[in-house]
């Protein structure tokens, strides 16, 4: 590839007198080779000028050829946008995997928090959360949590009042609809018994983060997470 | 909504900031107004025998995960361009550790044929019924055989009008350039129509190619400027 290539061709833009020029010394025809096509393409993409026009209906004038350059230029960029459309259609049907993703990541945390010394470190790390954060929105009595005209008498009540003040806290982000399948077990009358976990994605601002590790003696010990992110934000 | 970001640039950032905050529907808006042109960025890159639909759903997931990665909202163009270029290139080396030996430089148009839905693999004059699909599946195939930096302003060009404005935020450079680029490519494949249908090549317009020689050398037959292929 030649430099001239990987530089800006910028010259000016609107007028057909300054079109953008080339290198002097490229092969003899070229420039003006390169001004034709120019006008042309600012033709075919509806970006000409009347100065523009002016300039390739003088062309016109001395080289009546050009009139068929444009109208073969004019068919083959149709040609290629329909070409590209047809490709490019397909995009319209790409939906974005935001689910999919946000469980897969949850799931992964999840699956690193267990891994840290189960379930018993990851009540710490919530609890390094929880008691040293600010303004987490737990903490304070039943009645708080439950937003005014809402009557809470079972526990979905009671997790729905959860989310709607969370949301309106801007500390619950969202609910993510794919619950986790802990295990089911046949009951005596023909039902199931299933345990699953629900997931919210919510958001806090702490002073400060611990994660759990181990002192010398293999002792777990809460380790201060300096100046990292852990995860990428969702 | 606005597809392709006339708007003006304040309001493609704020929604690309919300979607780093975590906003679901402002991703989904991101995705939406942007997911045409990353096509065509994916269409002027990717390799051969690698279907558009997977890299599409590979940039897709990549957004949704990486959104946080971007540092400047009003730069969330270029950066989707730079996770559809990187998208395409991983597809390429997987595509080389699994079989390097259908790697090759010549493309056909049944190259093209493979990524328009619903068309069948196999030659283009199969799949492809009217003649301006065919014409336009062979000038497609030429436009990616154009040298870098050249087939992709070509084929933003052809998503759905994008202007030379438009298609300068995304590739990050001057408008002058992006519309010499653009005539520059179209007399490229225009020659290389020539040169493929056995007629005289065009004018030569002196850009080398991959290998270096330039238009000049290929067509050693003399040609006045402006003359008739």
């Amino acid at each position: 590839m030649s430099n001239d290539m990987n530089t800006p061709e910028n010259p000016g833009h609107s007028m057909a007198g300054n079109l953008p020029q080339p290198a002097s010394d490229r092969a003899g025809g070229a420039v003006a080779s390169l001004d034709r096509d120019i006008l042309i393409s600012r033709i075919i993409d509806g970006e000409a000028t009347p100065e523009d026009w002016a300039a390739f209906k003088a062309l016109a004038a001395r080289e009546p050829s050009v009139w068929r350059d444009l109208a073969e230029c004019q068919q083959d960029h149709a040609d290629l946008s329909a070409a590209v459309a047809d490709a490019t259609r397909l995009a319209d049907s790409i939906d974005l995997p935001v689910e999919e993703a946000r469980s897969e990541q949850l799931s992964r945390r999840f699956g690193r928090a267990m891994s840290w010394g189960g379930w018993a470190a990851a009540a710490v790390v919530a609890l390094a959360f929880t008691t040293r954060g600010n303004n987490t929105g737990l903490g304070g009595n039943q009645a708080s949590l439950v937003p005014a005209g809402i009557t809470v008498s079972t526990p979905d009540q009671a997790y729905d009042a959860y989310l709607q003040l969370g949301r309106e806290q801007d500390r619950v982000v969202e609910e993510v609809p794919t619950r986790i399948l802990v295990e089911t077990r046949a009951l005596q009358d023909g039902s199931f018994e299933v345990r699953y976990i629900r997931q919210i994605l919510e958001r806090i601002t702490v002073p400060s983060l611990y994660e759990l590790g181990e002192d010398e003696a293999g002792r777990p010990v809460p380790i201060r997470v300096r100046g990292m992110v852990i995860e990428p934000p969702l | 909504m606005d597809e392709f970001g006339t708007e003006p640039d304040i309001l493609g950032a704020q929604r690309a900031a919300a979607a780093m905050r975590g906003s679901t529907d402002a991703l989904r808006e991101v995705w939406q107004q942007h997911r045409r042109w990353i096509a065509g960025v994916l269409l002027a890159h990717k390799p051969r025998d690698v279907d558009l639909e997977d890299l599409l759903q590979d940039v897709a997931l990549s957004l949704v995960k990486r959104i946080g990665d971007l540092r400047d909202p009003a730069a969330v163009r270029p950066w989707l361009r730079q996770v559809a270029l990187n998208a395409a290139r991983a597809s390429g080396r997987r595509q080389q550790v699994r079989a390097p030996e259908r790697l090759g430089l010549k493309l056909d148009a049944g190259d093209v044929a493979s990524s328009i839905p619903g068309a069948p693999s196999g030659s283009i004059v199969d799949s492809i019924s009217t003649e301006g699909r065919e014409e336009g599946a062979r000038l497609l195939a030429m436009a990616r055989r154009l040298p870098e930096g050249y087939a992709e302003p070509l084929i933003l060009r052809s998503v759905r009008g994008m202007s030379y404005r438009e298609i300068g935020r995304v590739l990050d450079m001057p408008e002058t350039t992006v519309e010499t680029r653009i005539a520059r490519a179209r007399r490229m494949v225009r020659e290389m129509v020539a040169l493929d249908s056995g007629l005289k090549p065009l004018a030569r317009i002196g850009v080398e190619n991959e290998a270096g020689q330039t238009r000049a050398q290929l067509d050693q037959t003399p040609t006045p400027t402006g003359g008739e292929p």
